[in-house]
């Protein structure tokens, strides 16, 4: 016996090539600085982000629920990056500190995908809360972290006190801990 | 917070803290672990905003580039490299007298190359048709609907070599001294005793194999001479080849003034060529030589094109927005009408038959 069984289904099944493009170009950037935040490196922030995906891309088929793509990439570059082993022998003890750190919080925290949910274009959102920084900080704020000029050096580029200029900075990412707090 | 830490911890983000210095910090941290977590989230920020607009298009499309590189090399079982046969003909023949070698080369020319016309054997399957062929060595081939397979009078001889386009499930022969190759437009799928589904059609984007048994290799025609990027597979998996990847979107680049247009033309090119599925029911891509087809997360774009194949009707949408519902099922022993009344029912929309024809369109409400 055989019976009909076709049915709408908006939202299983795996990714096509177009949809996983789309993904990338829409999520990779933000993925890139989520890493990041981990690593301190760009390349292997970039290396993380890859494996996270290529891993992701040939799990896809197994995909349930599409609004879950994003969460899911978040929270897998997360774990990604507290295992990611450094290639350079050495590292700073506090690097060490914070990373032992940020491992321990995670096994501490709610790390189901849900608690993902909020997390979106973080690329965007730390541009968007950037740019909202008053003049002079946000002027101070881009040639330290954009040009990674040391602070001795934009004090004496902008003719002001290296205390002003660290005082700045702090009041820079005080306000940007502030509006990215769901990314912390 | 101290001004004095503030000043050690923005000396260690800029990374030019002193040893003895960032000892003190250390210690200070772990006397006073409620500030942890505050310095723990600058540092975070700090990382996080040195890749702040760091991206821009065109690297963006180099990293799709290496991911694409990535993924289509991550999951091959990398085949050892096999010597080029003449590297052993070379060693064989130094062991030979010349003149046995002379005169076996003659009389392989005399007996093994008659003077003899080549001809072709061809098979062509209508839509809605299917039929089951037995080759000259005994391997049984089920051919889909549209699809056309063609073999040569030279067909088991060295090799046994045959041409598809459209879909075809194969239960080859054993024989493992002559390989049975399938040529499709773009790969090969080289097997030599094994039970293995090859679609190929010209109007779809992937050519999809899908093996049941044995061991089969796929190869990319255009690396035919790079034996080491044959993919092999196992039992129950399936490789994916995707024929040309889609148009990337055009990308407006704000930021780069400066942008030469002579370069924006030389465009990275992305191929996405590869993609394996492992652990599959193989079952759900063969069952349509038993009459059964799957359907799984398909577009109704997509499932006209099968649906146009099995029934021999031409599918007409009278709304785009109809091609992108999804379906997922199975189809048995279906007439056309009875999978037409199920798709209105499941989506909601409507259609009409006229003869060969369908139209599908907005249910009116």
């Amino acid at each position: 016996m055989w019976f009909l069984s076709l049915y709408v289904s908006g939202k299983e099944g795996g990714l096509s090539v177009e949809e996983f493009r789309k993904i990338f170009l829409e999520m990779y950037p933000s993925l890139c600085v989520y890493a990041s935040g981990y690593l301190n490196d760009k390349e292997a922030s970039k290396d993380v982000v890859q494996e996270v995906l290529t891993t992701f891309w040939a799990e896809n088929e197994k995909l349930k629920n599409k609004d879950l793509v994003k969460p899911y990439l978040f929270k897998a570059v997360k774990h990604k990056a507290l295992n990611y082993k450094k290639r350079e022998a050495r590292k700073s003890p506090l690097d060490t500190f914070f990373e032992e750190f940020n491992a321990e919080l995670s096994t501490r925290d709610d790390e189901s995908v849900e608690n993902f949910m909020a997390l979106d274009s973080l690329m965007d959102d730390l541009e968007a809360a950037i740019d909202e920084l008053p003049e002079q900080r946000r002027k101070i704020f881009r040639m330290s972290r954009f040009e990674q000029m040391k602070h001795k050096d934009i004090a004496e580029a902008l003719g002001i006190s290296p205390r002003t200029v660290e005082t700045q900075i702090f009041r820079a990412l005080q306000f940007l801990r502030e509006r990215l707090k769901h990314y912390l | 917070m101290g001004k004095k830490i503030e000043t050690l911890f923005l000396a260690y983000l800029e990374g030019r803290i002193s040893p003895e210095d960032e000892q003190f910090l250390l210690d200070w941290l772990k006397r006073n672990p409620e500030s942890i977590r505050n310095f723990n989230e600058f540092r975070r920020l700090w990382n996080m905003s040195m890749m702040a607009g760091k991206l821009d298009n065109r690297e963006l499309e180099l990293e799709w580039k290496e991911l694409c590189r990535k993924i289509e090399s991550a999951p091959l079982v990398k085949q050892r490299t096999i010597r080029s046969p003449y590297y052993w003909i070379s060693r064989i023949a130094a062991v030979f007298l010349l003149g046995a070698v002379m005169s076996f080369f003659v009389s392989y020319l005399l007996l093994i190359r008659p003077n003899q016309q080549i001809t072709y054997q061809e098979i062509t399957t209508p839509a809605g048709a299917k039929s089951q062929i037995t080759l000259p060595d005994g391997t049984n081939v089920w051919l889909n609907a549209k699809s056309h397979i063609k073999y040569s009078s030279e067909y088991g001889a060295k090799n046994r070599i045959v041409e598809l386009e459209g879909e075809a499930f194969f239960d080859v022969e054993t024989n493992p001294s002559k390989v049975f190759i399938v040529r499709t437009s773009e790969i090969d799928v080289k097997a030599y005793g094994t039970v293995f589904n090859v679609k190929s059609y010209p109007e779809e984007n992937t050519i999809e194999t899908t093996l049941l048994e044995g061991k089969i290799g796929v190869t990319r025609k255009e690396l035919e001479n790079r034996k080491s990027d044959e993919v092999v597979m196992e039992p129950n998996q399936r490789v994916v080849y995707y024929r040309k990847m889609p148009e990337i979107p055009e990308v407006t680049s704000e930021n780069d003034e400066t942008e030469n247009p002579v370069e924006a033309i030389e465009r990275p090119e992305q191929k996405l060529t590869y993609l394996i599925s492992k652990g599959i029911d193989p079952h759900n891509f063969t069952s349509w030589k038993d009459g059964t087809l799957f359907i799984s997360s398909e577009t109704l774009e997509r499932l006209a094109v099968k649906l146009e194949r099995k029934y021999d009707v031409k599918i007409h949408f009278r709304d785009e927005a109809l091609k992108n519902l999804k379906f997922t099922g199975s189809l048995e022993n279906e007439t056309v009408e009875q999978v037409m009344e199920a798709i209105r029912i499941a989506a909601q929309i409507d259609y009409e038959i006229e003869d060969r024809d369908i139209w599908l369109k907005q249910a009116n409400n």
